[in-house]
């Protein structure tokens, strides 16, 4: 039951792109068809998971208990960033097609907020420390990145639609516009405010 | 635990860590792409696409998917 | 010699004043969306935003531009992430020995900064391959421009959403001054919170573009009637 209120915690009452406003770059940028953001969801689901796993660890195994917390944001940085880059080199070897599709996604989720927020998350802070256990960490990690699916594939359909409207005034065109929806997206989801005490 | 032990191994973590990111890099990057993909200008690779200056390139790449899904 | 400074300085002119205008980090090249939302709700944490994000741009820029030669060129975005995630550690132990206020106010979007695409972006396309100086002027100018966007932001969704204009000073967290511009009971409180923050942005983004456009409708205007007169003039 604590996992299911975390999960639905992370989703839809502290959403990471509505409420915590990060993310919003590949937000505005990528999602302009709902195949590019199911695809760039669906990566950056895994990258977030497995990268949260080995910040995870890194931190509580190697950087606490040594007083080096100091370290953390360098070392998830560096984390993130080789990961990507052995994710890369496993899909274009193994699995091309997936590469081809989702390949041009993968550097854009090294500068992403998301993977360094959820990774910094789980770490805590450097007086706290790691606040959450194995079940918990895992839980959040994955929940974090599906909420974020859920918005950016969501929002995919409305653009789709918005681009071939002919009523919008020109300054609107591309990202005002863009952002004055993801702000309705923001009022509905506010709907979950009081949900989780 | 001895102030210069703590730093060794600090320095030593992160030499290990930024070591495994430049070997990760090079290594990707001596990787060949399969055929078929498009080659994205390496300016752009490392953030967002559509800050980039080439935007030809981003351009291309929507209508090659566009036409993929028709 | 005199054409050659004057020159000089139009140069450096313009490579300063092109991030604060020409190539708005916030509001022209889209860089860096997640702290202008985030760090907005109130005048002195988007002011303490942008103070942070100028002093790791400068400091970024500076230090790429001094290795630049060094480093082979097939390891550079390796060693830039380094340098910049070493720059940003630096800068948050700091604000929060010296600002602790303001740096528990911006929290995680301090540490944030790291993957903040305006930073890599300005090393990879400029400090990488331009002099210590340009490249420095050039930073300060990006930092001046986010600056100036984020608090562009915050100063209308604090007016619009709490009727009064507030300020706290970075270094001890005391309210330096707060103004009451109209009774808040007539104030729109969804300016304060997260839909706010997306309508304002895109509101300006778009008043940006509207100004720019006519800006620039206006310079074609104003060369077509010179174009215009030269011939005229040298039809006679």
């Amino acid at each position: 039951m604590h996992y299911l209120l975390l999960a639905i915690s992370a989703i839809l009452v502290s959403n990471i792109i509505l409420t915590r406003f990060l993310g919003i770059c590949p937000f505005v940028g990528v999602s302009k068809s709902p195949k590019n953001a199911l695809g760039m969801s669906g990566a950056l689901i895994g990258v977030v998971f497995m990268s949260s796993i080995i910040s995870y660890a890194i931190n509580r195994y190697l950087l606490e208990p040594l007083d080096l917390g100091f370290l953390k944001l360098i070392a998830f940085i560096l984390v993130i960033a080789s990961f990507v880059q052995f994710v890369e080199m496993f899909m274009k070897r193994y699995i091309p097609s997936l590469y081809k599709s989702l390949g041009i996604y993968l550097p854009l989720i090294t500068t992403n907020c998301v993977v360094l927020t959820v990774a910094l998350d789980v770490a805590g802070t450097s007086v706290t420390g790691s606040l959450l256990n194995w079940g918990e960490m895992l839980t959040y990690s994955a929940a974090t990145a599906v909420g974020y699916a859920l918005i950016i594939i969501g929002f995919s359909y409305i653009q789709l639609r918005m681009q071939n409207s002919t009523l919008l005034p020109k300054p609107f065109k591309g990202n005002a516009i863009a952002l004055i929806t993801a702000g309705l997206m923001a009022m509905a989801f506010m709907a979950f405010n009081g949900m989780i005490v | 635990m001895a102030d210069w032990l703590r730093i060794l191994i600090a320095v030593a973590i992160l030499g290990g860590l930024i070591a495994l990111l430049i070997i990760s890099y090079i290594l990707n990057k001596r990787t060949k792409k399969p055929e078929g993909c498009i080659e994205i200008d390496e300016h752009c690779a490392s953030c967002n696409i559509e800050g980039c200056a080439v935007r030809s390139v981003a351009v291309e790449i929507e209508r090659a998917q566009g036409e993929d899904e028709k | 010699m005199e054409t050659k400074q004057v020159k000089k300085k139009s140069n450096n002119w313009k490579i300063f004043s092109s991030g604060i205008i020409t190539s708005n980090p916030i509001f022209v090249l889209f860089l860096g969306m997640c702290p202008v939302l985030a760090t907005t709700s109130t005048f002195s944490s988007a002011f303490g935003m942008g103070l942070a994000v100028i002093a790791v741009l400068v400091v970024t820029n500076t230090l790429i531009s001094l290795i630049r030669k060094l480093v082979p060129n097939e390891i550079r975005i390796p060693v830039y992430i380094v340098i910049i995630a070493t720059v940003v550690t630096i800068v948050e132990m700091l604000m929060y020995a010296f600002m602790f206020d303001l740096a528990q106010t911006l929290g995680v979007y301090l540490s944030i900064i790291v993957v903040n695409c305006v930073i890599l972006g300005r090393a990879e396309s400029f400090a990488s391959k331009n002099t210590v100086f340009h490249s420095f002027l050039d930073g300060l100018g990006t930092g001046l421009g986010f600056l100036l966007g984020v608090v562009l932001v915050a100063l209308t969704r604090e007016i619009i959403g709490t009727g009064g204009l507030g300020f706290n000073n970075p270094l001890t967290g005391i309210e330096l001054f707060h103004v009451q511009l109209f009774p808040q009971q007539f104030a729109i409180s969804l300016f304060t919170v997260s839909p706010g923050a997306f309508i304002v942005y895109g509101l300006l983004t778009a008043a940006f573009v509207a100004i720019n456009a006519a800006y620039k409708d206006r310079q074609e205007k104003k060369a077509k009637a010179l174009a215009k007169v030269a011939q005229a003039g040298g039809n006679q």
